[in-house]
C-alpha cells in the first residue's frame, strides 16, 4: 500500500486533474442550463441525458463550515494534525472540500476564500487547499 | 398504497450479546440471535424459507455462509450493503417478500464483528477504500484532501447545521445523556457507566465540533428479526407503515433533507411535507400518533435530523425540542430507550427495532414506555417503519 494518499484518476475526472496540475480549478457544466455541478458525471444531473462541457471557473468562494480533525485516521497525516476541511460554495448551490493547513489561523465561516492546489508531501494528487496567507504547507 | 401495510409482522427477535469478542467467530454471534429469535418465535428453522442479510462479509457473515452454517434451507435470499442504514429496508424486504408470496418465513439477520480490526478510515480497516470511492465516499469523505472516516461528514453535517439556526453546540449533550440514562436500565448495553454533562464535555475531541462521547461504540453482535403473515403469532407486532431509504441530490446521510451539506440544495422540508410521506400515508396515521421511538443514532447530531425530516417538529428546531427530557423516558415521547446505538451497542439501528418490538409486546420491564401501542423507526435516511402491537 502507498504511504501517499491518492484518488481514483481516469477518463470520467481526467479533466479535473489536468486542470489542477496547472493550477486551474475546471467543473463540468451542463450545457443546457449552463449550470456547474459536481462531483463529475458524462451526463447533466439536472436534464435527461444533458451534454456536459468543462470550463475552468474563479478559484474563491465562501466557507460554509470547517471541521478540524484531532484524531489521524490516515496514517500519512499524522504528522500534521491538527488540520480542517473546509466546505466552499464555488458557485451558487456547488460546493467543494478543501483542506485548511492550519485550523487555528483559518478564515471565519461565511468570509469569502481564495483556493489554490497544493502539492503535500502526502498526496499523490494536487489537493485543493484554502489559501491562508502566511501559513506554510505542512 | 396498501399492499403492504398491515399485512405482515414481526414474530421474533433475538440477539446476541454484544461485547466486544476478538476471538470469537461473527457467526457465533449470528447463531445466537438466530436461534434466540426463534425460540421467540416459537419456530423450528425448518419453518424458514427466507433470508435477507445486512452487512455480509468481510465484518459479517454472507446469506449463503449464514444458510450453510446453520442449516437453513432458504428458497428467498437477499443481502444489503455492508453499512449501517439498510436495518428498516431489510426488513421491508422481507415484508415484501411474503406479501409478494415469494416466502411465509424470513429471518432479517444483522451480524457483524469490528473488535479485530481498525477503525473506518484507516488501513487495517477492510473499507479503508471507500474513502477513494469514485465521486465521493459514502459518508461524504474525500480521501486525498484528508477527508476520512465517517464521523468527519457527521461532524461537517452538525456544524453546518449549527451555524444556519444559529445554535449553541453543547445542547447536543441532551442526546447522548438521555441515551445513556436509558443503557443503565438494559442488560445487555454495552456503555453502562453513568455519564454527566461534564463527562460529555471533558470527552476527547475526534473530529471538531464532535467529541468521543458523540460517537457510538463499534463492537460486535448480532440482531435477528423474523418476518410472517400478519394473523399467525399470539405476540406479534405488525408492520403497518414502510418508507424505503432516500437518495439524491437534496441528501446527504449525516444531515437532514436540503441542509446545504454537499449538493444539497438549502431548501428544508415544510412540517406539512414531512407529515405527508409515505410511511405515515401507509399507515394512516401521523407522528402524532406514536408512543416510541427508534432513531438511528450512530452519532449523536443524527436523531435531531430524523426528527425534524419526519415531521415531529419545525426544521432547526429539533435541538431546543429534544431539552428537558422529551426524548427521554417518562418523558413525552421516549426515543432509544434501550440506549440506542450511542450507549446500548452499534448495531446499524437493528437493536432499537428490536426494542420497539419489545416495548409494544409490553415485555421492556423497567423500561416500559405504559400503553405503548404504536412504534416508529425513522432515520436520517429517509427510511421509516411504524409498528403496531395488540393495543394498537
Amino acid at each position: 500500500m502507498s504511504a501517499r494518499l491518492a484518488p481514483l484518476v481516469n477518463d470520467l475526472s481526467r479533466p479535473f486533474w489536468d486542470a489542477a496540475a496547472q493550477g486551474a480549478l475546471s467543473l463540468p457544466h451542463c450545457v443546457e442550463t449552463g449550470r456547474p455541478f459536481w462531483p463529475p458525471s458524462a451526463t447533466s444531473p439536472f436534464r435527461t441525458a444533458g451534454a456536459v462541457a468543462w470550463r475552468a471557473i474563479e478559484p474563491a468562494g465562501t466557507l460554509l463550515s470547517l471541521v478540524v480533525y484531532r484524531r489521524g485516521f490516515q496514517a500519512p497525516l499524522a504528522a500534521h494534525l491538527p488540520y480542517g476541511i473546509a466546505l466552499v460554495e464555488v458557485s451558487p448551490g456547488v460546493r467543494l472540500l478543501a483542506h485548511v493547513d492550519n485550523p487555528d489561523a483559518a478564515p471565519e465561516c461565511a468570509s469569502r476564500v481564495t483556493l489554490r492546489f497544493a502539492q503535500p508531501q502526502w498526496s499523490q494528487a494536487p489537493v485543493l487547499t484554502v489559501m491562508q496567507p502566511g501559513v506554510q504547507d505542512k | 398504497m396498501a399492499f403492504l401495510g398491515g399485512k405482515t409482522a414481526i414474530v421474533g427477535v433475538g440477539a446476541s450479546r454484544f461485547e466486544r469478542q476478538p476471538d470469537a467467530s461473527v457467526l457465533a454471534f449470528a447463531g445466537d440471535a438466530l436461534n434466540a429469535a426463534l425460540a421467540d418465535a416459537g419456530l423450528d428453522k425448518g419453518q424458514i424459507d427466507g433470508l435477507v442479510v445486512q452487512v455480509g462479509s468481510p465484518r459479517g457473515a454472507d446469506y449463503d455462509t449464514v444458510a450453510l452454517t446453520f442449516g437453513l434451507t432458504p428458497s428467498y435470499c437477499g443481502q444489503t450493503w455492508a453499512h449501517g442504514r439498510f436495518a428498516a429496508s431489510a426488513i421491508m424486504q422481507a415484508a415484501m417478500a411474503v406479501s409478494a408470496g415469494l416466502a411465509t418465513r424470513v429471518v432479517c439477520l444483522m451480524a457483524m464483528k469490528n473488535s479485530d480490526i481498525g477503525r473506518m478510515g484507516e488501513a487495517d480497516n477492510p473499507f479503508y477504500y471507500e474513502q477513494f470511492r469514485e465521486n465521493g465516499g459514502p459518508h461524504g469523505e474525500e480521501g486525498h484532501i484528508g477527508m476520512s472516516s465517517p464521523i468527519a461528514g457527521a461532524a461537517m453535517g452538525f456544524d453546518l447545521y449549527c451555524r444556519r439556526y444559529g445554535l449553541d453546540r453543547e445542547l447536543l449533550a441532551e442526546i447522548p445523556l438521555t441515551f445513556r440514562r436509558h443503557a443503565l436500565l438494559t442488560d445487555d448495553a454495552v456503555m453502562r457507566a453513568p455519564m454527566t454533562a461534564a463527562d460529555y464535555r471533558a470527552s476527547r475531541p475526534i473530529v471538531d465540533p464532535l467529541r468521543l462521547f458523540d460517537c457510538s461504540p463499534v463492537g460486535d453482535g448480532a440482531v435477528c428479526v423474523i418476518v410472517a403473515a400478519a394473523g399467525e403469532g399470539a405476540r406479534e407486532v405488525r408492520i403497518t407503515g414502510a418508507q424505503g431509504m432516500h437518495a439524491g441530490r437534496d441528501t446527504f446521510i449525516f444531515a437532514p433533507v436540503g441542509l446545504g451539506m454537499a449538493q444539497q440544495s438549502d431548501r428544508r422540508r415544510t412540517r406539512a411535507e414531512a407529515r405527508r410521506q409515505r410511511v405515515y400515508e401507509m399507515a394512516g396515521v401521523g407522528p402524532d400518533d406514536i408512543d416510541v421511538l427508534g432513531l438511528y443514532d450512530s452519532f449523536s447530531p443524527l436523531p435531531l435530523y430524523a426528527l425534524e425530516d419526519f415531521g415531529f417538529c419545525d426544521a432547526g428546531d429539533a435541538l431546543a425540542w429534544v431539552q428537558g427530557g422529551r426524548i427521554g423516558l417518562g418523558g413525552a415521547l421516549p426515543a432509544n430507550t434501550s440506549g440506542g446505538q450511542l450507549s446500548q451497542a452499534q448495531l446499524n439501528g437493528w437493536g432499537q427495532i428490536r426494542e420497539l418490538v419489545v416495548q409494544l409486546r409490553g415485555e421492556a420491564g423497567q423500561r416500559q414506555v405504559a400503553n405503548a401501542a404504536r412504534a416508529m423507526w425513522a432515520s436520517v435516511g429517509g427510511d421509516a417503519l411504524i409498528l403496531e402491537g395488540k393495543a394498537a
